[in-house]
């Protein structure tokens, strides 16, 4: 494959050949494209061009940004089930906290019926909408109407004046103003006041209730939408201040736009790129809390938590982590410590560690385990918050992807496929279709693979071996194999022993294994002894920071990418990211007040 | 036998049930139409505490309070200024009974100070309901008893629908430690039904024990079945979806992401057109308390009495009847007779505080825990009516101490505190604690013209009793009341503001 990969770069670059030995090398080319194209094939062509001061190649390696072109067409999406809750939730603010637990309890049984986002990567690709939103959405407004207009909340939540019965026209239209605002997301126009003000009165004695209802179900309370902007040329708006606030808020805050927002969208703030700047530097220092919780969302979305697997309750399972040291059984408990390590370790580098960029996401030896389990797994004590992070030891982990949360399988066998698909689609953004059922059938009916004495790396090999498993695991298996350094439990393999067991649970076998492999990185092929060294040059290459600024990307516009129009605002954060004193903070500001963030192109 | 107390766990289990039910049904219902102009009925639940003095830990400071003349459209009668204010929430609360718990319910609070019975007779059992002659049994043979408003409003004609057919007119309940002093709270008709007959202690119906309570109130229950019809707001959210849909700056895909909204509130709409009918279903019914005393002892006072208050909410939620009224009788009565300077006076108060903590919070939280098909809680919808009997010391006949809680669905104005008392110094020689105030009459009439009732419902001389208290024929005394010379004993030295209370008419500021 690498020869294959080699004639491609050969005939990309060898104009200077003759015509005749192009077209030999196309012939190779061309058959190694049609297998690579369907597997390990690069979303994104890249050169390997490097510069820049990590070493790594600059922006241009990755994104090819065209001229004229700010942003890619994106379309009206309503809000997350995360963002529609956090939203009511700040909608409660008024209201006192008891009260506000109240209500949240009562709207509880409705939330629970809201459908889940799941569809793609990012829960904000999610754009479906059927009957069960509807129906929840009204239900949950007239629980939260009905619940605010009563006792106490009256006043907090709609003004002391309106507890005159009847309440004066003035008080109502001031609370459809207040109200407006932080619903609409901006403020309301004359016409739109008095729409609102009309349908309240025709609504009788239940017109308050009926008002803050239909607010909660209205398109532009539902719906991120941005129609209000200068239309600068056909189909490109310049989004308004209000509408940036909202962006901003829903990308960092997962919810409406608080006071500062409101503010600075209020006073022009937000009318440039050096206001937009200044104003999300305030809000990564006022609402770091908030900001650090929405980044622990798009870890867990960035690595797909969704997917990563429950350990099997067996005692294959349970026999391993006995032989190993581990305490107790593997559980839930244990997943949740290895998953939130992931979170917290992104975290770290983003608010704790000064300029934390990522390099150190991919090389860092920080540990900020709690669980002593955990810890335990990595032979390091406990950390302390407000104490010094421990360090991990060096030879053995490095980065993100050599954690535990990263590796473990659920299993007592390592899943050296999981763990390189995680990296081609994860680290490096290049695509890999999932094999069909009939070809994983195939190759797990194999009767001649010997499962006792044959290491997992081995068996692995031989049950992909057949060309129509090779035409992917050929890119896949190599990065799998870095990491058979570790146990499924995500321990480290000390000498490299694996063992097998019979289905009581005994050791009928220890054999040794080995995570020494050659890796294809940017066209460049790598011998690595394992997983560390393996990052350490994926990190190296500058792909894995391109494929980081492509998912952040992602979850920021709320759509894939498309690389002929969404490339110069990608280039730009990339460089952002790895500029000098880049970092991955930088970086996550860097997306707010890009261009690309702070226009909208209409699709036709 | 002993008691079981997991009793009360098991009955409100029951009542969940019950309660589950309609939030079950009014799934079905559209919530989105529950705003509809459903109209409900309000429910009374009158509260009668036999203590006193409680004047100055039952009402809020009087700070912050304004004047308001009343009586302004007629020439004849004096300047009368009475003051109010706007409750507000503070720490400890609006007063030592009604402390912080409370603050919640604030908004729908009514205190009423300066509110007089105009006969002096030391225990005023159904005097605070309307029976004045209720007191001292015998002293005043000349006047006959009569109905209080409990029973006046559930036997007024069309206060039930159907003539009242399978309904619970009223229900009477009570726990009472001193049955030696047990002058009684509801008075009626001994031929409820016709209206007529001698007045007479409503003993026939009077329970104390939650589970004979529910199994009379309950006894042949059948659903009863309640129509809404929606109204829903889908029209209006689906003129802003369109508006947005057809707006600038929508390219096709949004269009077809936003109608297929519009689809799918067309397709709700369609679902909130129909007719739905809510029902209720038959709660569990609370265990018999173990003996057959009327007042279980202290240490099972609690439960009694928030069991009866289950059953009478029961009775509520599933439309059996819309009165109710609690004879909260606890302590001794002796009690009674003790002053605020008696070294025994923190024990009165700590009894007071006893029944505001455990019933009346208990009854306001369960009535509004529950949502009705208005959008309002049934506290919203209802009037719950609290009233002491002695007045600011002991066997005090004026200013007896009275709350409201709800506004009878918007009938009365909530969140005050109105002092009745005249408040121009110049014509009420007798400012402070004995300073005259409005008749209780006015409150009487009040809460019945909120339940509904008219004037003619409640004229008794129209039932052949020659002694009104309920309403006057002429607007300056009330020509059917008691004149001051006939029995008026308290205050000989005072020239008494209350004939110029008019008897038949709603009180000022409600």
């Amino acid at each position: 494959m690498e020869l294959f990969l080699h004639a491609i770069n050969m005939y990309r670059s060898g104009r200077h050949m003759s015509k005749s030995f192009r077209y030999t090398l196309l012939f190779f080319a061309t058959s190694a494209v049609l297998i690579f194209q369907a597997c390990g094939k690069p979303l994104h062509s890249s050169s390997s061009s490097t510069s820049g001061s990590l070493g790594t190649p600059t922006a241009t390696a990755f994104f090819k940004c065209s001229p004229n072109t700010i942003v890619g067409e994106s379309q009206i999406k309503r809000l997350t089930k995360k963002e529609y809750l956090n939203t009511l939730s700040d909608l409660m603010a008024p209201i006192a906290a008891s009260e506000k637990t109240a209500l949240t309890q009562a709207i509880q049984s409705s939330t629970a019926l809201l459908p889940e986002d799941n569809v793609g990567q990012y829960e904000r690709y999610d754009s479906r909408i059927s009957i069960n939103h509807i129906k929840t959405q009204y239900d949950i407004a007239y629980v939260f109407a009905k619940r605010v207009i009563l006792g106490a909340n009256r006043s907090a939540f709609f003004g002391s004046c309106m507890n005159t019965t009847p309440p004066t026209a003035t008080c109502v239209r001031t609370f459809i103003s207040q109200f407006g605002l932080k619903n609409f997301r901006r403020p309301l126009q004359q016409a739109e006041i008095d729409e609102m003000y009309t349908f309240y009165v025709g609504r009788g004695t239940t017109g308050l209730t009926d008002l803050v209802a239909r607010f909660l179900v209205h398109p532009r309370f539902l719906y991120h939408i941005e129609t209000d902007g200068i239309e600068f040329s056909p189909r490109e708006l310049r989004l308004t201040p209000y509408e940036i606030a909202s962006r901003l808020s829903y990308l960092y805050l997962q919810s409406m736009p608080n006071t500062l927002l409101f503010s600075a969208a209020a006073s022009g703030q937000l009318s440039s790129i050096s206001g937009v700047q200044s104003v999300i530097d305030q809000l990564f220092i006022a609402d770091e809390a908030r900001i650090r919780t929405t980044i622990e969302s798009y870890t867990s979305e960035w690595l797909e938590f969704k997917f990563k697997p429950g350990f099997a309750n067996n005692v294959k399972v349970q026999s391993l982590a006995n032989v190993v040291g581990l305490t107790g059984t593997p559980d839930n408990n244990l997943r949740s410590a290895m998953l939130k390590e992931l979170q917290e370790i992104v975290s770290h580098y983003t608010w704790d560690q000064p300029d934390g960029n990522f390099s150190d996401l991919m090389n860092g030896d920080v540990s900020i385990v709690q669980d002593a389990r955990l810890a335990g797994i990595y032979g390091v004590p406990t950390w302390t918050p407000g104490q010094p992070p421990n360090r991990l030891p060096s030879s053995e982990r490095s980065g993100i992807f050599t954690r535990a949360g990263s590796i473990y399988s659920g299993t007592e066998k390592t899943s050296p496929i999981h763990y390189g698909v995680n990296i081609i689609r994860k680290v490096l953004c290049d695509d890999i279709p999932n094999p069909t059922q009939a070809i994983i059938d195939d190759a797990l009916r194999d009767p001649t693979i010997d499962y006792v004495n044959k290491t997992q790396r081995e068996i692995v090999h031989e049950m992909t071996a057949s060309s129509k498993c090779m035409t992917c695991h050929k890119v896949i298996n190599p990065y799998g194999f870095a990491a058979e350094s570790y146990d499924s439990l995500g321990g480290y393999r000390k000498n490299f022993m694996e063992y097998k067991f019979d289905t009581s649970g005994n050791v009928i076998n220890t054999l040794t294994t080995n995570s020494t492999t050659d890796v294809s990185i940017n066209n460049r092929v790598v011998t690595v002894n394992n997983a560390v060294q393996m990052n350490a040059e994926i990190s190296n290459s500058g792909k894995a920071h391109a494929c980081f600024v492509r998912n952040f990307y992602r979850f920021a516009q709320r759509r894939a990418e498309d690389d002929s129009t969404d490339s110069c605002g990608m280039q730009r954060i990339y460089t952002d990211l790895t500029r000098p004193g880049g970092s991955l903070k930088s970086m996550f500001k860097a997306m707010g007040s890009d261009m690309s963030f702070l226009n909208r192109k209409v699709g036709e | 036998m002993k008691y079981n107390r997991t009793t009360r766990r098991l009955f409100l289990q029951g009542s969940g049930h019950a309660l589950l039910a309609l939030p079950i049904l009014t799934s079905l219902l559209p919530r989105y139409a529950r705003a509809q102009a459903t109209q409900i009925a309000p429910r009374y639940y009158g509260l009668f505490m036999p203590y006193g003095p409680v004047q100055d830990n039952w009402h809020p400071s009087a700070t912050g309070m304004t004047r308001t003349q009343i009586f302004p459209a007629y020439s004849t009668l004096p300047v009368y200024e009475i003051a109010s204010k706007n409750l507000t929430a503070t720490t400890s609360g609006v007063s030592y009974l009604f402390d912080q718990k409370f603050n919640a319910f604030l908004s729908k609070m009514t205190f009423l100070k300066g509110l007089d019975t105009r006969i002096s007779g030391h225990h005023y059992g159904g005097a605070v309901l309307g029976n004045i002659w209720a007191i001292r049994p015998g002293d005043y043979p000349e006047f006959t008893s009569m109905p209080t408003i409990d029973h006046i409003m559930a036997y007024a004609p069309n206060f039930y629908p159907n003539g009242g057919a399978g309904f619970v007119p009223q229900i009477v309940a009570g726990i009472n430690s001193d049955m030696n002093h047990g002058e009684g709270f509801s008075y009626g008709f001994s031929n409820s039904k016709a209206r007529s007959g001698p007045v007479v202690h409503m003993d026939s119906i009077y329970q104390h024990n939650p589970k004979t309570l529910f199994d009379s109130v309950f006894a042949g229950f059948q659903p009863r079945p309640t129509t809404v019809t929606s109204t829903p707001i889908i029209d209006s959210v689906l003129s802003d979806f369109r508006k947005i849909r057809d707006g600038r700056a929508i390219s096709s895909e949004d269009k077809l992401a936003l109608q297929t909204h519009v689809d799918l509130l067309a397709q709700l709409e369609q679902s909130l057109s129909t007719t739905t009918t809510l029902s209720c279903t038959l709660p569990n019914a609370p265990a018999s308390l173990p003996g057959t005393q009327p007042y279980q002892g202290p240490t099972n006072a609690k439960l009694q009495v928030q069991l009866i208050n289950d059953v009478i909410f029961a009775a509520f939620r599933c439309q059996i009847t819309r009165v109710a009224s609690f004879n909260l009788h606890v302590q001794h009565y002796s009690k009674t007779h003790i002053h605020e300077k008696d070294a025994e006076f923190s024990t009165l108060r700590g009894n007071q505080k006893w029944n505001t903590d455990n019933a009346i919070f208990d009854i306001v939280q369960k009535l509004d825990s529950f949502v009705e098909a208005n959008g309002k809680t049934m506290l919203d919808n209802s009037i719950v009516h609290c009233a002491a009997a002695s007045g600011p010391y002991s066997h005090a006949q004026y200013s007896h101490p009275s709350l409201l809680f709800g506004s009878g669905n918007g009938q009365i104005k909530s969140g005050q505190f109105i002092d009745y008392r005249m408040q121009n110094a110049a014509a009420n020689k007798n400012l402070g604690d004995t300073s005259t105030g409005l008749l209780q009459n006015q409150l009487w009439v009040t809460i019945m013209q909120a339940m509904g009732l008219s004037p003619a419902d409640y004229n008794m001389a129209s039932l052949g009793l020659l002694r009104s208290v309920y309403n006057a024929s002429t607007d300056t005394y009330g020509e059917f009341m008691p004149s001051a010379s006939d029995i008026y004993e308290a205050r000989d030295n005072v020239r008494y503001a209350q004939p110029q209370s008019i008897a038949g008419r709603k009180l000022p500021l409600l």
